[in-house]
């Protein structure tokens, strides 16, 4: 392939895909960090039905490959007459999945509190509510910052497989391009824009960890 | 009993509630709910406007992406072809070949147009029309005036044959002759790999049979020696009970044959494909 093409006509339009796939990336994430959030709730504070079935959904969604979700719900729910375009089944398939996830990174957080915190804030007669508001939550969400971002990083990559339903991101835009000119090296430079997107990200990740982290707390999170 | 295993049984309890109430909502909703068949797609499709053809464009020369990101491609012609026939605007869905008999199936898609080979295993799920080609596994193209030394397979031990990358003619190259043979892989067909031949780099090359008597009808110096492999064909995929849809696209298909203007747009099309 000519240098020229290369530049001026693969690149470009595999990157017209970027923007789809961060799209994907940002809704699926904050579906799935809202659902995360109610979910690892739901699992401390809830009464056994609820933190049941809230285990149920944790394990259903990461016991099953994201594939089959999407799969799932892009051609399983039209039989019950529920019906989405091919975008918004990825975006919910990716979220509900992430939420699962996102829920037991949320929850660890809360649960790597020790317990002295909890008795000391007591003792000092704060009330359940107080507590968590004022003592784990803040803590709880820097500890979880570097996990979260990790999460996110892992959804860049897992929106590759919305392709399977036809949604143009940088995935499917690569393969129209390998399949057009023959040409399977293509396949390094989607690589090479995925790893322009994640590594930023990574130290993003790192910079925040040592932004938030907790005084004092230094040992407990390497 | 601990904690733990009593979460556990009520967790395992709610799975199979949960699981009993799904299935029986389904089966209630099935026996209330008809199943959306309605008494005509074709009148679905009218009413809507729009033929949705479920492809997936990584085929070419079927279907791919052209130069101006536009769908391009044998395919596309006759979906376009099939739309005009009723009267509809055409709208196409690309996904994954793997994807299109689910979608089909679904809803998503009225029609499928991705080259796609009628087998047993498939027609057990959706109905198909009649091939709207035939073709072999490839066509080996020599030079005329060598045509006479190359009659089978075995006339291309020893030769430096050219084949196109990533193609299925490529993998026969490689399986059959892979080791007696010297096989050149090319990124294109044209102009690259015709004029390897004609320079006399190449003493064959192996290209898909219907590019192969295109490029032979168009370059009077070439010539198309034999075919390789078994013949089989594409037809227009369609959904079980979409008989309305599926009679309009026969008589479409059977008429665009007829009249030469099937040939035409594999013609011209190729032709396009070749010259990108």
């Amino acid at each position: 392939m000519e240098l020229e093409t290369l530049l001026l006509r693969v690149i470009p339009y595999i990157l017209g895909g970027v923007p789809v796939t961060l799209q994907l990336t940002a809704l699926s994430f904050t579906l799935g960090l809202l659902l995360g959030s109610l979910l690892a709730a739901a699992r401390i504070f809830g009464r056994q039905p609820i933190t049941a079935l809230v285990t149920g959904y944790i394990e259903f969604f990461r016991g099953t490959p994201l594939l089959v979700q999407i799969f799932f719900i892009y051609f399983g729910l039209p039989a019950l007459g529920i019906r989405f375009d091919p975008f918004t089944a990825a975006m919910l398939a990716i979220g509900f999945n992430s939420g699962a996830y996102q829920a037991e990174i949320l929850r660890s957080a809360i649960k790597g509190i020790p317990e002295e915190q909890f008795l000391s804030a007591e003792s000092l007669g704060l009330t359940t509510g107080q507590i968590y508001r004022h003592v784990i939550f803040p803590q709880a969400l820097r500890i979880a910052t570097p996990a979260l971002v990790n999460e996110l990083v892992a959804l860049v990559k897992y929106t590759s497989l919305a392709s399977i339903i036809g949604v143009a991101e940088l995935f499917r835009k690569t393969e129209y391009m390998v399949s057009y000119t023959f040409r399977p090296e293509i396949y390094l430079i989607s690589a090479a824009i995925y790893l322009a997107i994640c590594v930023p990200a990574s130290q993003l990740s790192k910079k925040l960890e040592t932004r938030f982290a907790i005084p004092g707390y230094r040992r407990a999170l390497v | 009993m601990s904690r733990a295993g009593y979460g556990a049984v009520w967790l395992a309890v709610m799975l199979v509630i949960g699981a009993v109430v799904g299935a029986a909502g389904v089966m209630v909703y099935n026996a209330i709910v008809p199943p959306p068949q309605p008494p005509s797609l074709v009148d679905e499709i009218k009413s809507r406007g729009k033929l949705v053809v479920g492809t997936s464009a990584d085929w070419p020369p079927f279907e791919y992406i052209d130069a101006a990101g536009r769908y391009a491609g044998i395919d596309m012609v006759i979906a376009e072809r099939i739309a005009r026939e009723l009267g509809v605007q055409l709208e196409v869905k690309d996904m994954k070949f793997a994807a299109l008999i689910e979608a089909l199936r679904g809803g998503q898609i009225d029609l499928i147009l991705a080259d796609i080979h009628p087998t047993a295993e498939r027609e057990r799920v959706i109905d198909f029309t009649q091939n709207y080609y035939h073709a072999y596994d490839g066509s080996v193209v020599v030079l005329k005036g060598k045509a006479q030394a190359f009659r089978d397979e075995q006339s291309l031990v020893g030769k430096r044959l050219g084949v196109q990358l990533g193609t299925i003619q490529e993998g026969w190259a490689q399986e059959k002759l892979g080791a007696v043979s010297t096989i050149v892989s090319f990124d294109r067909v044209f102009p690259e790999m015709v004029m390897a031949l004609e320079r006399g780099d190449l003493d064959a090359i192996i290209v898909g049979d219907i590019i192969g008597e295109v490029l032979a009808r168009r370059d009077p110096d070439l010539h198309v020696a034999f075919k390789i492999g078994s013949i089989s064909g594409a037809a227009v995929g369609v959904r079980q009970g979409a008989e309305d849809l599926k009679y309009i696209v026969n008589n479409l298909i059977e008429e665009m044959i007829k009249t030469g203007e099937m040939s035409r747009i594999f013609e011209e099309e190729i032709n396009k494909w070749l010259a990108g």
